[in-house]
Parts: C-alpha cells; structure tokens; sequence
C-alpha cells in the first residue's frame, strides 16, 4: 500500500507506527546511499534519517507544512542539508555536496529546528539516565503539581524530601549534561 | 561552574517561587550578568526538553523501526531469548516460593525476605547514542539497554569494560550491583553498591543502601543487614517504611 504525501504528513503528526515503517522502507535507503557516498556510515544515515523526521515533526508541531513537492523529494532535501550541517560541523571536505545543492526552499527553514533537535536530543538522553523517581519528581514539579501532592503521590516522607531530592536531581542532570562532550558542539 | 545560590535562584525563579523583590533583584542581575542569563536559558530549554513526551515517544518509535539486521544484532536477538527463558524460569520459581510463604511459614528467612523485598531497580531508556557519542558514553548506553532488557550478563560485561576505565563510575556500579544480585554474586554487588556509596553525594545512595542490605542478606551476614536498615529505618530514605518492615521481621 502506498500512502499520499499529505497520509505521510498526517503520520508524521501522530507518530503512526505504519506510516513510520513505510517511511523507513520507502525513502530511507535513498538517504542511506547518498550518507554512504559523502563521507558517512550507514549508522550516520540511520542517525539523520532519524533527526530528519523529527525536525519535520517539529516544524509541523508549530505549522501545517503544505508541500509542492512529493514527499521522496522533501526528506531527501531536508536529510541533504542537515547532513551538510554535520559535516560542517566536522570541518569536512564540503564540495561534494555543496556542488549539488539546490534546496528546495521549503527545507530552508529546518536548520533552526535541527539545532533544537541537537540540543533536546542531548538534554533528553541524560534525562532518561536519571533514575526514575527523579524523572517523575522533575515532571510533576514542571506540570506544578506542589510538592506535598508529589510527596503523597510517591510515598515519600514530605515536602522538604521532595525539594530536595528534585533539586540534587537537577543539578546532576545539569552536570551530566555539561560534561558530555556533545555539550560544547550543540 | 554555577555556584549553589544561584543555582536555587534560578530553579525558584522558573518554579514560581520567588517573592516581588527577589524577582526584580533576579531580573536586574540578568541584565548585567551574562553567565547567569545563559545558565537561565540552559535551565529553560532542559525543562521544554523534559515534557516533550511526544517526541520522545516518537524518537523510540523511530529507533524501534527494523532496518535490515546485521548478522551481529541477529546473534544478540538469539542470546536475548534464552535469557528470555531464564528470567521466566526465575519468576516461575519466585512465584511458586511465594505462594509456599503465604501457606503459613511463620519464619522469616533471609530468602523469605529477598522473595518478598527485592526487586530489581528499574530503568526507561529510549535515546540511541548517535554516531558522534563518545565511546564511554555508547558502551553506557548498550549497558543499559541490556539491563533493560534483562540481559544482565551481557550487561554486566559492558559495565565491566567502563569500570575497567573508571572504577568510581556510578551508574556502572550501580547497575552492576543489581546485575549482580540478579546472577547471585552478591559479594561482587556488595562492592558495587560500598563504591557508590563512597561518593557520598550522588543520585544512587538511598537505592544503594537499600540494595546493600539485600547484599548483606543473602551472604548471611544478617546484623550486617539489620544495622543497615536500622540506618534507613532511622533516615528520610525513600525506602523507611520497607526497612521499618523488614527490621520487625529480622529482629
């Protein structure tokens, strides 16, 4: 079955388990090819196909995306200028690739969503190092739930537990987070 | 490094707790402070991260998606089902000693206690180390995944090869120290769970204590594991209440 570039779209947006495969079957061995002959592993293609789809997520969280093109041509653009960006950042030979790009200019705008992606990506992979009472305390406290229900909720002594455990929490997730070193590049 | 005040400053300015005078003194010093105002946005951008459930379900959605295997990760899906079968073996096992408990055995045991007490301590990992992940860090993330998945040999290994490296390495030893009571070699655990301890201020020492005293347990060393509990009982630890219980019945 093939599904229509809007079905695709809509798929995206609510992370529909078929869509993803059929995204991941269809297009992703055109982006494996093209990582694979500029300087990049199929692992690194795995990686951006990947990021690729949730800075379109992303970009479709904040407005629709209505596109001219069909959806091959979209996320091989968009995989194309992020994979760029990376080796950019890796102060790799460049020519390759900028000899051959005419962006679309629908992907022009992803750059900005990538860095966040980058950056959340990273903050979120420490998050889920912390130990899972951590992750519930933090969650609780961001959806301002107080910290006497926190307490309740958990089974936790009081209040002046709860503060303190969150506040140790944060502070080694901000640790753990400075101390990677994908910290300094994102 | 950011120093402690002004840590709790900014963690109460975004948690809304605050006074008028102290929001205005925190405001005036941003605009002079550029340090401060780039710790603000760390914190800002750590929380939004945080409550993206959805992109973090999308992202472990995506990491699920088969690409062809490689002969490699087909030979791990194989090792993973035998101890597939093992761990059901075990809760087979743990069930029926716990059913043989609640028919009337009046005595506590130190398995007693295990069978009723322990559980391993539990993990949600959905991030893939991306390709520019240093080594330290794609071992960790493997280790994890493999201990998620009740793979503790193969996790322990994993954890034994950044050890090797660091042997005060937290999270490796604390994870060591469940595997390791998962594969019965509590003397090993047991030096686990006194490493991080050692450390004194970090994110593992209630659950180490805790796990300390199961250690303690099944070696036989059972004032060991009362002067542990003792101190938990004694404590705010997470776990009071179950080392309250747990003392009524050793003692």
């Amino acid at each position: 079955m093939d599904y229509t570039t809007e079905a695709i779209l809509e798929g995206i947006g609510t992370s529909n388990n078929d869509v993803l495969n059929y995204i991941y079957r269809k297009f992703f061995p055109d982006t494996c090819r093209f990582v694979e002959n500029n300087s990049g592993t199929s692992e690194d293609a795995r990686d951006l196909f990947q990021e690729a789809i949730i800075v379109i997520y992303r970009k479709m969280k904040k407005s629709p995306i209505v596109l001219t093109c069909n959806f091959r041509t979209y996320i091989y653009s968009v995989c194309r200028l992020l994979w760029l960006k990376k080796l950019e950042k890796r102060n790799d030979n460049l020519d390759i690739i900028k000899s051959d790009v005419v962006l679309d200019q629908q992907v022009d705008d992803v750059s900005k969503s990538y860095e966040q992606t980058e950056k959340y990506r990273l903050y979120q992979k420490h998050f889920k190092q912390l130990p899972p009472d951590c992750q519930e305390i933090m969650k609780l406290y961001l959806e301002k739930v107080s910290a006497k229900e926190i307490a309740k909720r958990m089974g936790f002594a009081g209040e002046d537990y709860v503060k303190s455990r969150k506040y140790k929490c944060k502070q080694t997730l901000i640790t753990n987070i400075k101390n990677d070193n994908q910290f300094t590049e994102v | 490094m950011m120093n402690e005040k002004d840590f709790d400053r900014i963690e109460n300015y975004l948690d809304g707790q605050l006074n008028e005078n102290e929001i205005l003194d925190f405001e005036k010093d941003l605009m002079d402070d550029l340090d401060l105002e780039m710790e603000l946005n760390l914190h800002n951008e750590i929380n939004e991260a945080i409550m993206e459930d959805d992109v973090m379900e999308l992202r472990s959605k995506l990491e699920a998606i088969d690409i062809p295997a490689t002969t490699e990760e087909k030979r791990k899906a194989k090792f993973h089902g035998k101890w597939r079968i093992a761990a059901a073996s075990m809760i087979l096992f743990i069930g029926m000693a716990s059913v043989y408990y609640m028919l009337g055995n009046k005595t506590y045991s130190n398995e007693e206690i295990f069978m009723n007490y322990y559980k391993p301590y539990g993990i949600v990992i959905n991030t893939r180390s991306g390709t520019d992940t240093n080594e330290a860090d794609r071992i960790l993330d493997q280790a994890l995944k493999s201990y998620e998945a009740k793979n503790y040999r193969t996790a322990l290994s994993l954890f034994q090869t950044i050890l090797e490296k660091d042997s005060t390495n937290l999270t490796s030893n604390f994870y060591s120290g469940i595997s390791n009571i998962q594969v019965q070699e509590y003397l090993k655990a047991n030096k686990n769970f006194l490493r991080v301890l050692d450390h004194k201020n970090n994110l593992f020492i209630e659950q180490s204590e805790w796990y300390l005293g199961i250690c303690y347990l099944m070696t036989n060393k059972r004032e060991k594991a009362i002067e542990t509990y003792r101190a938990i009982a004694e404590g705010n630890s997470f776990y009071r209440t179950k080392a309250k219980e747990i003392l009524n019945k050793l003692e």
